[in-house]
């Protein structure tokens, strides 16, 4: 429990006794539950992060049930975006924000709080039986300079390639983590590959797609699709957590300035002990505070 | 199941002490525990689990009404959840990586009960503790069942709505009801970043288990937010209705078949609903009459206050009306205290 929510408890405390005071003293209070904290919050941004948030919510419902709270999962850069035009409180992204990254220039305005650590996995569809790869591999698999899978040890079949959409913060993470910063082959360069506009469609496009293969966040691989291993290491929160496996990112919640009322409220929770040694783990996201 | 069970969160490959898990064995008085204590969960009538909250994760303490207290369980670095048998004989825990597994609670032999290792939410037993249910999936969307006999799992809900939370299990395992919250919509096109939350309020669900392939029924549609929902025991629901407008927090009835909604409890502001082993009903209600109290609610929605609750109080746990516990926030962090006598006594600090 840091001392930002020890404040907050604190705070939370005076107001309760406050408001009790206020009413023995027989003043109009429109509702006795108004004592606790009330709110509408809308999040946007990642859809790696969308589950996160979407079980966030309902947890924080149950002990702030005036707080309204409404997640979507499109793109990370969609996070920052519509936090800047108003569309929504908290912007959901896989990079800090608040910092130059390949592609995107900081959003000075905003105020990062780092939620949870993301690992990714490079997933193949289950046809392939290639079971690790490295990173000089995977750059020429996603540059379209190796084309057959087996190229790389793999029985043969025309490899094809499924990239997120610019703007996506799985897409950012990968292209430094697993191809060291090399780009991706352009959008019409080969008929074999393609570009998802989300973690589901990614999902889907690599177990429906014989010879795909394609990156996608841990907690969605699943056992219609297979995860291969980065340079001998398989995809796991313990390989993550041990420093073994190096393909992961951060997840970061941001907000207009410093985050207020409900809304640093409910991003107290989601950084609270209770939340992320709780739920966050059992979806296979990895604490903030595992990391070495 | 009629009664909440609560979900301890803990370790995966144990450091569990010496001492049974259900057996009492010779606990000490020991000064009271002291810090984040939370989660209590009566396992009999003079004793209950707690979880501690440290730096390292959780630690599990079987507490005495008598002031004794025990270390039962030390989270390991991959803890995630564990939940307890309504007899206490056994448990079962998810690991960090989707791993399912059950523990005889004497001798800490544990099998591995899962063949994937998607995430598993709301792990809970039947009342005769034959099965598991929980929800799965990585966007959270099936309900999922483990027969304990002989370890065969089955999805009994798979209708691919996403991010279901609050499941409960009838007391005759015929129904299951659920929350979902559907996701919101961004406007990416021309970089409008426009969100579209219409229709993004929890709603809930009920789902025939009897009749296969039965479509679940949507059964609320209203825009509030909507907690605690919980079977009674002629399979009629309720659950705790809340805006974020000033329109107070009622507790709503449902009919059996689903088709009927209405106030049980309009005369108080209810934030917590559990209902008993029994069936019957405990609220946590307030209003200008009485301060935060827990009340006993009868099939007509007549409340009844048995006590006034501790100031700072989080959470009730309890399985009848003479064993009721609360979770109360402190400075330190949170503690547990007991009703008896018509007021709480703390076991923690």
């Amino acid at each position: 429990m840091n001392l930002f929510n020890q404040k907050g408890k604190y705070a939370k405390k005076v107001m309760a006794l406050t408001l009790m005071a206020t009413m023995v003293m027989g003043l109009s209070l429109s509702s006795y539950a108004a004592s606790s904290t009330k709110g509408k919050i809308v999040i946007a941004g990642s859809s790696a992060l969308l589950p996160l948030s979407q079980q966030a919510s309902k947890e924080f419902r149950k002990t702030n049930p005036g707080v309204s709270i409404s997640a979507s999962g499109s793109s990370s850069i969609a996070g920052p975006q519509s936090v800047m035009k108003g569309s929504a409180q908290i912007g959901a992204v896989d990079w800090d924000a608040t910092k130059d990254v390949p592609g995107f220039k900081a959003f000075k305005e905003l105020t990062a709080y780092k939620v949870a650590v993301i690992p990714f996995a490079t997933v193949v569809n289950k046809n392939v039986d290639v079971k690790n790869l490295t990173m000089k591999q995977l750059q020429g698999i996603f540059a379209g300079t190796i084309t057959n899978w087996k190229e790389v040890g793999g029985t043969a079949g025309e490899i094809v390639v499924v990239n997120r959409k610019f703007g996506s913060g799985t897409r950012v993470n990968y292209q430094l983590k697993a191809l060291g910063g090399e780009d991706f082959m352009k959008p019409g360069v080969s008929k074999n590959y393609k570009e998802v506009g989300s973690s589901g469609e990614m999902k889907t496009a690599v177990q429906t797609t014989p010879n795909a293969i394609g990156y996608i966040d841990l907690v969605y691989v699943s056992g219609d699709m297979k995860a291969v291993a980065f340079e001998g290491v398989d995809a796991s929160v313990e390989n993550t957590v041990s420093g073994k496996y190096k393909v992961f990112g951060y997840g970061y919640y941001v907000t207009k300035g410093e985050a207020t009322g409900a809304t640093k409220e409910f991003i107290d929770y989601v950084k609270s002990q209770k939340f992320q040694m709780g739920s966050l783990k059992k979806m296979k996201f990895i604490p903030v505070g595992s990391m070495k | 199941m009629n009664f909440r069970v609560t979900a301890l969160a803990v370790a995966s490959v144990m450091a569990i002490s010496s001492t049974s898990f259900a057996a009492a064995s010779q606990p000490q008085i020991q000064p009271p525990l002291q810090g984040t204590i939370n989660e209590p969960q009566w396992i009999n009538s003079d004793n209950l689990i707690v979880k501690k909250v440290t730096d390292q994760g959780f630690e599990y303490y079987k507490i005495g009404l008598n002031g004794s207290s025990e270390l039962l369980l030390k989270a390991a670095a991959n803890a995630t959840e564990l939940v307890m048998s309504p007899d206490g004989k056994q448990f079962v825990y998810v690991n960090d990586n989707g791993d399912l597994f059950l523990v005889d609670s004497v001798t800490k032999v544990e099998r591995k009960i899962s063949t994937d290792t998607e995430p598993k939410m709301e792990l809970q037993f039947s009342d005769n503790g034959s099965k598991l249910y929980y929800l799965l999936g990585d966007k959270i969307d099936r309900v999922a069942a483990v027969n304990l006999a002989d370890l065969k799992q089955s999805v009994i809900v798979d209708d691919k709505v996403a991010y279901k939370s609050d499941l409960q299990i009838s007391k005759d395992e015929t129904k299951a009801l659920y929350a979902v919250s559907k996701s919101g919509k961004v406007d990416e096109v021309a970089e409008a970043y426009t969100v579209d939350s219409k229709g993004t309020e929890p709603q809930y669900n009920l789902a025939d288990l009897k009749t296969a392939g039965a479509k679940p029924v949507q059964l609320t549609s209203t825009p509030d937010n909507k907690i605690y929902g919980s079977f009674l025991s002629d399979n009629r629901m309720v659950f705790v209705s809340a805006s974020s407008e000033d329109t107070g927090m009622p507790l709503k009835q449902i009919s059996a078949d689903g088709k009927d909604i209405k106030f049980l409890v309009n005369h108080l502001d209810v934030s917590e609903s559990v209902v008993l082993k029994d069936g019957s009903l405990l609220i946590i209600g307030e209003n200008r009459a009485f301060k935060k109290s827990v009340f006993t609610v009868d099939a007509s929605g007549i409340t009844k206050q048995l006590a006034v609750l501790p100031e700072g109080t989080l959470a009730i746990s309890a399985t009848d009306v003479n064993h009721v516990a609360a979770t109360v926030e402190t400075e330190l962090g949170e503690k547990v205290s007991v009703l008896a006598n018509g007021k709480f006594t703390d076991l923690s600090k």
